[in-house]
């Protein structure tokens, strides 16, 4: 309990110093910058304007809490030594391990508090630019995935690819079992969003889109056409032509068009058409044959749900964006621990890009012929370096996709657990240390 | 001036006590503390004294649990010195006044209260009465950053004494003062004193010690040379001095004659250059004449 009161002083000790040496600037800096991207994203095509306003508002977050984490953590457990305050507090009733933690949930303080404050900004600036926020969407991921003969005989797909092609004779199409769906959804039913890339075939390289069925159905049999949303934001063909019942006209979208607002085709997935156990399958049918359908397990059809507004998942994200800065914290407070403010800053600045550039290593040992202990020690530093980019906030805010609990949970899962090893070895190390 | 004995339960006990400062390569480099034995009893104030690099403020160190000893122990109200119950009942002003520059008076004495878990109204009253204990109440809310090193000094001064500790242990409390200020902060071991704490007080300024201090040990190269109470140890037993207050020409003679050739010197005391300093200051504060 004593240590307790121990930590919660040294945590408010840092906020205050972080306050007193004028370290919300750089959140100040990043509500200015944010304000000025929302300003000139009256110069970008429309179409792209809400993804790069998500982008920018997430890098900047980002940007600013690994700055500030790393400077923080560094400059003060540094000072702390340097100027031998440490003598002082370490000759009070303070274990070093409660100062360690105590110093880290200070960073994290000011990280909230900064996160908190540009994602209002951020939102603000949203709202200027954009008549009405992005809702987000929670989106229920695929567990399976099979091809269909033109002659509708299932056909197992065993390889490793992600991506099927569907050609030659119409009739063809791929099923996707899709799991843990509510059962008593909105009566209207759930959000089926699907997107594809078009490819014209023969003389119809220049063929943009294709006609399609879209059905679904509880189990095996018995698929059930489905309707087109009114408010899809296309499926009904450039001409404007009103396809049959089922019938859906998908226009190419890669995968760099990803928005779930403007980049899918919208139907509905009523609720007769999932099992009492949440399961569906959802088929597409290629019905043109003049066009190749690119199709992928992960990111052709969707289910979607309301995910909540803006301003909270960009919250959610900022929680993300946060559980790294926290590992960085605590990276960069160990090394405090041990060396100078220069060598300190620059561990910590290492840690962060060595983190993000961690598919460098993947690429090299994938397509480079390395020597054994080369790739062993690559091999090694992919295990123990932490992925920054395995939570990609940005894209998720950018395509309207929520950031689930769920996802922060496993963030903080991840990245606490590096953070915990750093500050016990950085309380080890004070622990050791003679003053 | 009572002593009182060391044979009561110690408030610090050192046995055997040694410390070897280490390179890089764990070759030893510099013995700082060599089998110091040494027992502080409740209520006394003793002073630790020795020239630079002696191993004072080691010693100091080692009894905070900042440093960990090559040899010997070392008690502190008969606990390891790194255990935190025995912190709570300590006071340390460290030789050099080492805090955090962003903070003010208030703020850091209730941080530091805050680190011992004082209640907070009991932190606010501690730190009114601590801050005018030590003549700060002008510069309350400034922060130290603007602080001359005297001020930062009394301040440090003050927080040593937030938990009002059983023991006080000073690292040459009188370094950046001026002579009221060294001599207020005397005034201050006495009262604590008298309020039945214990001090350690460690300091290369002689007469410091010589005024407050019930013993003292005194150190050089890190080995203990003497120890003892102050009076006994200064008191030279060869030598008689007799103080008459305002003798005539015929008394000094007789005295003169009685002593013969045993006679050392006849001159008129004279004042402390401390004592002196004090009551000129004291009476300009008073609005005196002199100019």
């Amino acid at each position: 309990m004593s240590q307790l009161v121990g930590i919660y002083a040294i945590a408010a000790l840092s906020i205050r110093e972080a306050v007193r040496q004028r370290l919300w600037l750089p959140f100040a800096a990043g509500a200015g910058l944010l304000m000025a991207i929302g300003l000139r994203l009256g110069a970008v095509d429309d179409s792209a304007k809400l993804k790069l306003a998500v982008v920018g508002i997430t890098a900047v977050i980002g940007f600013v809490t690994v700055l500030l984490s790393i400077l923080v953590a560094a400059g003060q457990v540094r000072r702390d030594l340097d100027a031998r305050v440490a003598y002082l507090l370490f000759a009070k009733p303070l274990s070093r391990w409660a100062y360690v933690v105590g110093r880290w949930l200070g960073v994290m303080g000011i990280l909230t508090a900064g996160m908190l404050a540009l994602a209002v900004v951020g939102t603000l600036v949203m709202s200027t630019v954009f008549p009405a926020l992005p809702q987000m969407r929670d989106v229920h991921k695929v567990v399976a995935w099979e091809e269909v003969s033109p002659l509708g005989e299932p056909i197992t797909i065993t390889d490793d690819s992600s991506r099927r092609m569907l050609s030659g004779q119409p009739g063809g199409g791929i099923r996707w079992t899709i799991a843990g769906l509510p059962t008593e959804g909105p009566q209207d039913g759930l959000e089926l969003l699907v997107r594809v890339q078009v490819r014209g075939v023969g003389d119809q390289m220049a063929l943009e889109e294709s006609l399609v069925s879209v059905t679904a159905a509880p189990g095996k049999g018995g698929q059930r056409l489905l309707s087109l949303d009114p408010a899809s934001p296309y499926g009904f063909g450039t001409d404007g032509a009103k396809p049959g019942p089922g019938q859906v006209v998908l226009r190419h979208r890669d995968s760099s068009r990803n928005d779930m607002v403007q980049d899918f085709a919208r139907l509905r997935l009523t609720p007769d058409v999932i099992a009492p156990d949440g399961t569906t399958i959802i088929q597409i049918t290629r019905l043109d044959s003049r066009s190749t359908l690119v199709l992928t397990r992960n990111a052709t059809v969707l289910v979607a749900r309301p995910g909540g507004g803006f301003l909270l998942n960009l919250v959610r994200g900022g929680l993300v964006l946060m559980a790294s800065a926290g590992l960085l914290a605590a990276g960069t407070l160990l090394v405090a621990t041990v060396s100078n403010i220069g060598v300190t800053l620059l561990a910590g600045l290492t840690m962060f890009f060595a983190g993000n550039a961690l598919w460098t290593i993947q690429d090299t040992l994938a397509y480079e012929k390395l020597s054994a202990p080369v790739a062993r020690l690559l091999q090694l530093a992919q295990v123990l370096l932490p992925d920054f980019d395995r939570f990609s906030v940005a894209a998720n805010l950018a395509a309207s996709q929520s950031i689930p609990w769920t996802a922060v949970g496993a963030a903080w899962m991840y990245f606490g657990l590096y953070a915990v090893v750093f500050l016990v070895l950085a309380w080890f190390s004070l622990a050791r240390k003679e003053l | 001036m009572t002593v009182p004995t060391p044979a009561a339960t110690p408030v610090l006990r050192t046995v055997g006590l040694g410390k070897t400062y280490h390179d890089f390569w764990g070759r030893p480099r510099v013995q700082a503390l060599a089998g110091l034995d040494l027992e502080v009893a409740p209520g006394e104030v003793f002073g630790l004294l020795g020239p630079n690099g002696s191993g004072k403020t080691t010693t100091i160190k080692l009894l905070l649990g900042l440093l960990s000893p090559t040899k010997g122990e070392a008690f502190v109200f008969g606990r390891d010195p790194g255990d935190q119950d025995a912190k709570r009942r300590i006071g340390y002003l460290p030789e050099e006044t080492y805090l955090y520059r962003f903070l003010d008076a208030e703020e850091t004495l209730a941080f530091f209260g805050r680190l011992f878990g004082l209640p907070s109204a009991l932190i606010k009253s501690r730190t009114d009465e601590l801050i005018k204990l030590v003549g700060l109440d002008h510069a309350r809310k400034r922060r130290l950053g603007e602080y001359s090193k005297g001020m930062a000094r009394r301040l440090g001064l003050a927080q040593t004494l937030i938990n009002d500790p059983a023991l006080v242990i000073l690292d040459e409390p009188t370094s950046g003062l001026d002579p009221i200020g060294s001599a207020e902060v005397k005034d201050l071991i006495i009262r604590l004193k008298q309020a039945g704490k214990t001090v350690l007080l460690c300091s290369h300024l002689l007469a410091d010690v010589e005024d407050v201090c019930d013993r003292i040990a005194i150190l050089h190269q890190g080995v203990l040379r003497e120890l003892g109470p102050v009076d006994a140890l200064l008191r030279a037993d060869d030598r008689i001095q007799v103080e008459l207050k305002g003798p005539n020409a015929e008394q000094l003679a007789a005295i003169r004659n009685a002593a013969g050739s045993s006679l050392v010197s006849v001159a008129p005391p004279r004042e402390r250059l401390e004592s002196h300093f004090r009551r000129i200051i004291t009476e300009a504060k008073g609005g005196g004449s002199k100019p």
